[in-house]
């Protein structure tokens, strides 16, 4: 039998002392210290400093009563394996049931019969020795399992990680195909609520409460219809063009963004360790330190506090990085983003870059903007992090794999464009464009006529069709739209080749392209050599004779 | 003089909701389910006017607004979308390249339709 040791501590509750004193005398011949408590608020003050290994509760007692110390003691990890006698004289079996509800292990009947007493207790100090035991090889069993499993945990740190974010990225995209689906619908249903709305407000009065009421269906209608906006820009992001761009400036950028932006409690403090080239679209990653910034901002706005935005180089074998899932193939810079606000309660942290999720006030957040940043990293190759603690702050971490910087040719060879001194018809309601363009097509050689009216071209046209080798017509016009023009022309002089440009990709009309005798179809912007080869193209296919579907240059 | 308008729309709440709106602010109104239904309507009456939704079943919205450009030049036309897989601007841009007056995103405001509604079919 094992000897206790140190002695055993037994508490007693009850508000009469006198209770607790025949209770002490009875237990007399155990070897057992004896703690005493004269209300339940004493007995849990008493239970967290000395953590006693029996308690016999009384459970009448005003106050905090014998029900309530035993919920409180079986709902904390620390104490619920104290094992409670419920002390009273109550007999009747609902009393029982409650007790045995709160978490009591057993029941004495007052007055107490002694050998029964000895006898629970000393049960149930044997049962609280074996329990202590147990606890302590699973301690050591547990040390050794830590030990362990730590390399374990890493690892499957990781794979959830990964899974997480596979579920988000699946999350999102089932959400673009679902809004891209409803959005149609969706605006008719709310272009009708907020139409017969609109309607019926002219049945009521203004300033009576029928009227506000039909206005707060206007503006909720208009709420919704914001929302599927998003939803849909959201949902059609694609990923923007990478270059090579020096991440600090973007920083810079948004320091200064953020200074006419936040309240005067917040300090900004910017930090830049790097000036490394990340593979980058700027605007997107404006957009994903904005945001991040924004919150942060948003969970300092009570209490204040500091906002710094950190960037430095990385090592392969950097703490953060490697918790994230990434394989490090490659060297990565960090974007640190850390504030001293209210921190992130762990029930919430796996869903915050859910979309939609937030924990603002109705209008305040639409709960999109990690979402949007987790959607912009993953797009950069790139991982994100993040720790918080309830009360202290939050750190949010990006990662950006860093790219050499482009070696640009200082010497580039002068690009060789395609010439000709052809003379070519220039019609743009554009004045600005018709300038443009004809100073690259004189600059290639060529010689220029203008015109931004096109009905006054068709007449100037008409007076010396054989003058022109070419005839260049932007698509959107006044009185007479490209196509139109053409057409007229082509009914004049059926040889001279055509070529349209038009703002938009226009491959829904081609069926009226050809008849107006357009034989190719340039998308702007233009650029010199853009239009430097569209040009020299159609001049050369009509010389040669060649007849030839539209071309279409888009690029 | 009645200024009449031929609304293609398949959505029958929302035909119903722009006839109503349209009717109070004095314009005569025929309506379509679907843009060949609307061209039929061509034969019988003058048409001042014709708001078309861009994304309906039978004919496609863009569809009929060239047809219309083709048969029936001088019918001024406004083109209303709200969008589906693709942005809807753009497909509102196509409509107004393809010579929609005025192209207008749902939800529509009354304000807004009855503005474009007066520029291009003005009551006198
Ligand atoms: N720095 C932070 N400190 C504390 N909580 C944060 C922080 N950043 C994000 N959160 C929590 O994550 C939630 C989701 O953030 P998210 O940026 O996606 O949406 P939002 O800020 O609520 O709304 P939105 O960005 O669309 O205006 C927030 O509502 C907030 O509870
Ligand atoms: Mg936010």
């Amino acid at each position: 039998m094992t000897v206790f040791e140190p002695p055993k501590k037994i508490l007693i509750v009850d508000d009469d002392p006198l209770n607790i004193e025949v209770l002490v005398a009875m237990l007399n011949d155990f070897d057992v210290k004896i703690l005493k408590a004269q209300g339940g608020a004493e007995a849990l003050g008493i239970v967290e400093k000395e953590k006693p290994d029996l308690i016999l509760l009384d459970v009448m007692m005003p106050g905090v009563s014998g029900f309530d110390v035993a919920k409180q003691l079986k709902a904390d990890r620390a104490h619920r394996h104290i094992p409670t006698i419920m002390v009273t004289a109550l007999s009747d079996t609902e009393n029982k049931i409650k007790g045995l509800e709160a978490g009591a292990d057993d029941f004495l009947t007052k007055p107490v019969d002694q050998t029964e007493l000895k006898a629970r207790v000393k049960s149930l100090l044997k049962v609280k020795g074996y329990h202590d035991q147990l606890q302590n090889y699973n301690q050591i069993l547990e040390a050794e399992v830590a030990r362990r499993t730590q390399d374990l945990q890493i690892a499957l740190t990781r794979r959830e990680n990964l899974e997480a974010q596979l579920l988000r990225s699946q999350k999102l995209e089932a959400i673009g195909t679902l809004a891209g689906g409803i959005a149609h619908d969706f605006n008719n249903i709310l272009s009708s609520i907020i139409g017969f709305a609109e309607l019926a407000m002219d049945e009521a009065e203004k300033g009576t409460e029928l009227w506000d009421d039909l206005d707060q269906i206007i503006q909720a209608g208009e709420r919704a219809a914001d929302m599927i906006n998003q939803i849909l820009t959201f949902s059609r992001e694609k990923p923007g063009e990478l270059r090579p761009i020096q991440l600090h400036l973007i920083v810079k950028e948004v320091a200064k963004l953020l200074e006419a932006t936040l309240t005067p409690n917040i300090k900004l403090k910017t930090r830049i360790r790097s000036d490394a080239y990340a593979m980058a679209d700027a605007t997107q990653i404006l957009q994903v330190l904005m945001n991040l910034c924004t919150n942060a901002a948003h969970a300092m706005s009570k209490t204040g506090g500091e906002l710094e935005v950190r960037i430095t180089n990385v090592a392969d074998d950097d703490r953060g990085l490697r918790k994230t899932l990434k394989p490090v193939t490659k060297t990565y810079m960090e974007m640190t983003i850390r504030d001293t606000g209210c921190g992130i309660d762990p029930a919430i942290s796996s869903r915050i870059f859910d979309p939609y999720f937030t924990t603002k006030d109705l209008g305040k957040g639409t709960g999109i903007g990690l979402s949007i940043v987790h959607s912009i990293i993953e797009n950069h190759n790139g991982a994100l992090t993040f720790t918080s603690k309830p009360g202290q702050g939050t750190t949010f971490k990006i990662y950006l794999p860093v790219v050499e910087k482009k070696t640009d040719h200082p010497h580039a060879p002068p690009r060789e464009y395609l010439r000709g001194s052809e003379h070519i018809f220039l019609v743009d309601d554009e004045q600005v464009i018709t300038v443009m363009e004809s100073r690259i097509l004189t600059n290639l050689g060529y010689r220029v006529t203008c015109e931004t009216n096109s009905a006054k071209a068709l007449e100037k046209f008409k007076q010396n069709p054989k003058l022109y080798d070419l005839l260049i017509v932007d698509y959107m016009m006044p009185e007479m739209t490209g196509v139109e023009l053409a057409a007229e022309v082509n009914k004049i002089r059926n040889d001279i080749p055509i070529m349209l440009c038009t703002g938009y990709d226009m491959k829904v009309m081609s069926d009226q392209i050809e008849p107006a005798g357009i034989k190719s179809v340039i998308v702007k912007p233009m650029r010199k050599d853009k239009i430097s080869k569209a040009v020299r193209d159609v001049l050369n296919q009509s010389k040669s004779g060649t007849q030839n579907d539209a071309n279409y240059i888009t690029h | 003089m009645t200024r009449t308008i031929l609304l293609i729309e398949d959505d029958q709440q929302h035909r119903l909701m722009l006839r109503k709106t349209l009717a109070k602010a004095g314009y005569a109104i025929i309506t379509a389910n679907d843009g060949k239904e609307g061209l039929r309507h061509f034969d019988s009456q003058i048409i001042d006017l014709v708001i078309t939704d861009l994304i309906m079943p039978e004919m496609e919205g863009l569809e009929t607004i060239r047809r219309l450009r083709k048969q029936h030049k001088g019918t001024k036309i406004i083109a209303i979308s709200g969008g589906g897989r693709t942005d809807p601007a753009s497909y509102l841009n196509v409509a107004k390249l393809l010579g929609a007056a005025h192209a207008l995103r749902k939800p529509i405001r009354r304000k807004e339709l009855l503005e474009a509604v007066q520029d291009v079919c003005p009551l006198d």
